[in-house]
């Protein structure tokens, strides 16, 4: 309701209860409960009327604007509801993709140990295995080389003694031998 | 030996062919290459600071002192000029080796434990004097090293007949067997 309609209200029922107050006090000759019936009754229609004309439009007005008002609030509610649904599925959806990443990397990452670790004690195993091969190797060496060296110091041993002899014992006889044995083989 | 003293060689061994006188020459040669390798003469013959009258002068000298032919007084001065006199002893070698080859002759080597009998020198000469089909001309040399047995060298081959040589073969084959 708008103020102008408020003002035109009031005067208009002030106007009216001073109708029905003069027509109270002041007695009319023949007049009787009749015509107090008849001007109450047009006082009552006067402000049903203006009841009608001028309050109950802007009454409805306000009603409507106020059910609006309550309908768009509830349906910005409705909405604002919505939307932390839908977030909150989004959320909830996200958390369990998250839970899901999370135990997808951690059962990658024990693969990935077990993997490591398998690598690591293979390329141990092999390690251990040349280092022992390599110790098998040069102790083999060693053993070759000692009996390498020792044989040669026997043989030089040997051919120290048979020149010693050969040199106490080496005859004119054997020089001839000798000769003769190389002039056959240097002829054949 | 290097190949200017065979040159040297050739061209000297040409010039006594063609006046026959081979053998003297060659001896002449022997002569003064005993000279240039005494330990006193030969590094005064390899020195670059010597200069070419005094090095003439020093070929005139050998040439004199050795009583020497024209042919080779004229080959020393040669090599004098052309500061070659340090190479006379492998041009007498090679005059030797072109003399040998020119009279059908070889010169062996032979090294002996022990001093060879006459029986024993006679035929080492005529076995090798039938392998190299020529008149042997042999060196001897003891050479108590070889423990017993003889080494000989003849024509760039060693034959080898010494106790030292099997047993040193005797033993590289024991030690070879355990080589590592």
């Amino acid at each position: 309701m708008n103020r102008r309609g408020i003002a035109l209200f009031t005067v208009l029922s002030t106007l009216a209860a001073a109708v029905a107050m003069a027509s109270e006090e002041t007695p009319h000759e023949g007049g009787g409960p009749g015509m107090m019936l008849f001007f109450s009754t047009i006082n009552l229609l006067i402000f049903l009327y203006i009841l009608a004309r001028f309050v109950m439009p802007a009454v409805r007005t306000w009603v409507r604007d106020r059910r609006a008002r309550v309908v768009h609030a509830l349906e910005a509610a409705a909405a604002a509801k919505a939307e932390a649904e839908k977030l909150r599925a989004e959320w909830d959806a996200r958390l369990a993709e998250m839970a899901r990443t999370a135990e997808t990397v951690r059962a990658q990452a024990r693969r990935d140990a077990e993997r490591e670790r398998e690598r690591i004690l293979e390329a141990a195993r092999k390690a251990a295995e040349t280092i022992r091969r390599d110790a098998e190797r040069a102790a083999a060496y060693e053993v070759r080389r000692t009996q390498a060296q020792l044989r040669a110091e026997l043989v030089r041993q040997a051919v120290q003694v048979a020149e010693e002899t050969t040199r106490q014992q080496w005859s004119p006889a054997d020089q001839q031998r000798a000769v003769g044995e190389f002039l056959k083989q240097v002829q054949a | 030996m290097s190949a200017v003293a065979r040159r040297y060689a050739k061209a000297l061994f040409a010039l006594a062919q063609e006046g026959g006188a081979l053998e003297p020459t060659a001896t002449a040669t022997a002569r003064v290459a005993a000279v240039a390798l005494d330990p006193s003469v030969a590094p005064v013959l390899r020195s670059p600071l010597l200069s070419t009258p005094q090095r003439q002068e020093l070929a005139a000298t050998i040439a004199r002192e050795l009583t020497l032919s024209d042919l080779m007084t004229r080959f020393v001065q040669l090599l004098a000029d052309h500061q070659r006199l340090a190479d006379l002893p492998a041009i007498h070698q090679r005059f030797e080796e072109l003399l040998d080859q020119a009279m059908g002759r070889v010169r062996i080597s032979i090294r002996s434990a022990t001093a060879l009998v006459a029986e024993q020198q006679a035929e080492l000469l005529a076995t090798f004097a039938k392998i190299t089909g020529k008149q042997v001309i042999p060196t001897i040399v003891i050479d108590s090293s070889l423990l017993g047995g003889v080494v000989v060298e003849a024509e760039g081959k060693v034959y080898d007949g010494s106790v030292r040589t099997q047993l040193d073969r005797l033993a590289k084959e024991l030690t070879g067997t355990a080589s590592l």
